[in-house]
């Protein structure tokens, strides 16, 4: 969903695309990254340093609401996984 | 759904487990309830099951297998004997480890040889709780806040961290209901699905949105597969693409459903 490669710099997601009386939705959503920077968030140390940025985020209490569960779930993880 | 409901659909479950009859309810081991219910809410989501189960080595590789290949889901047989009629039951098979791991504390409701008295006893010990609350709802961006539950947990927040990040740009729009104007679209989407599928009309909707903006033809199916039913759509002009999803099941229970965490797969391969 995320991944938009091949240098495409937009992706439409029709989130009903089946429904039949409701109105269709779509996200339209425009990349405003490269991909080598997204494709360093899937597969290099680009999720490290987007979790240091929210992190220091964090500290600052510059996050937003919609954000704290995911950085719930970073601390789960975390803890699920140190011995 | 109020205690008291959550309770008789618990009882009716039991009741079924105990009995028996079908074809998959024999191999139930042991039924665990946790989440709102557990902790004693008096108004719950869905009432959160954990269900130990007899599966084979043998029969879960092809059970998959057939479910991937468009065949007979067994799970799901499973879940609607469970289930009956029944909804507010969300149940998840074989994970009561996992669970605990994660924090829950499962109580027991039944074990293979308990009678249905000692189920409903250990039901009936579950107390309410009038300072328990239903589980928090998850947080979205503002932007998915009306179509949440079309969209799975972990696409939300990757969805959040990205527009969090300012590494995307996007907005929620509500597709008008009109046919592609473009004669070189409109043939190839014909070509791709027959009038009575309702992705036809979804492809004319982005098509219609798009053409708005000078983004035509399109075309239509290159990433087309059986079991996702998932396809895009690309504009021979721009390079733009439009790929509408199927509709996925919502997470309502805080832990996301198997169908949920497999679309999540496909999605960011």
């Amino acid at each position: 969903m995320f991944d938009f490669g091949q240098g495409l710099p937009r992706v439409l997601v029709v989130l009903n695309p089946t429904a039949r009386k409701q109105t269709l939705r779509t996200l339209d959503m425009r990349a405003t990254v490269d991909r080598e920077e997204f494709f360093a968030f899937q597969h290099g140390d680009g999720r490290r340093r987007m979790i240091e940025r929210l992190a220091a985020a964090y500290g600052a209490g510059e996050l937003p609401d919609y954000m704290l569960e995911f950085v719930d779930s970073l601390r789960t993880r975390t803890t699920r996984a140190t011995p | 759904v109020k205690r008291a409901e959550a309770a008789r659909r618990l009882d009716a479950l039991l009741e079924r487990v105990v009995r028996a009859d079908g074809r998959y309810l024999a191999r139930v081991r042991e039924v665990w309830v946790f989440g709102s219910f557990a902790r004693g809410a008096l108004e719950v989501g869905d009432v959160d099951l954990a269900v130990e189960f007899d599966q084979t080595r043998d029969e879960a590789g092809r059970w998959f297998a057939t479910l991937m290949a468009g065949g007979f889901d067994h799970i799901g047989a499973l879940r609607r004997e469970l289930r009956g009629n029944q909804r507010a039951l969300e149940i998840h098979f074989n994970e009561l480890d996992d669970l605990r791991k994660e924090g829950f504390e499962p109580e027991l409701l039944w074990r293979r040889g308990d009678s249905l008295e000692e189920a409903r006893a250990r039901l009936a010990a579950v107390a309410p709780n009038a300072s328990a609350r239903r589980a928090a709802r998850d947080s979205v961006h503002p932007l998915l806040a009306e179509v949440e539950k079309l969209i799975p947990r972990p696409a939300r927040q990757e969805f959040s961290l990205f527009m969090w990040a300012r590494w995307l740009d996007a907005k929620l729009v509500k597709l008008p209901r009109e046919q592609a104007a473009n004669a070189i679209t409109r043939r190839r989407f014909a070509e791709q699905w027959s009038e009575s599928n309702p992705r036809l009309r979804a492809a004319h909707a982005v098509a219609s949105y798009l053409e708005r903006e000078g983004v035509a033809p399109l075309s239509a199916g290159e990433r087309s597969t059986p079991t996702s039913g998932r396809f895009s759509m690309r504009s021979a002009t721009t390079g733009s693409r439009a790929s509408p999803s199927t509709l996925v099941p919502s997470c309502s229970s805080g832990r996301c459903s198997t169908s949920a965490r497999d679309y999540r797969a496909s999605s960011s391969s």
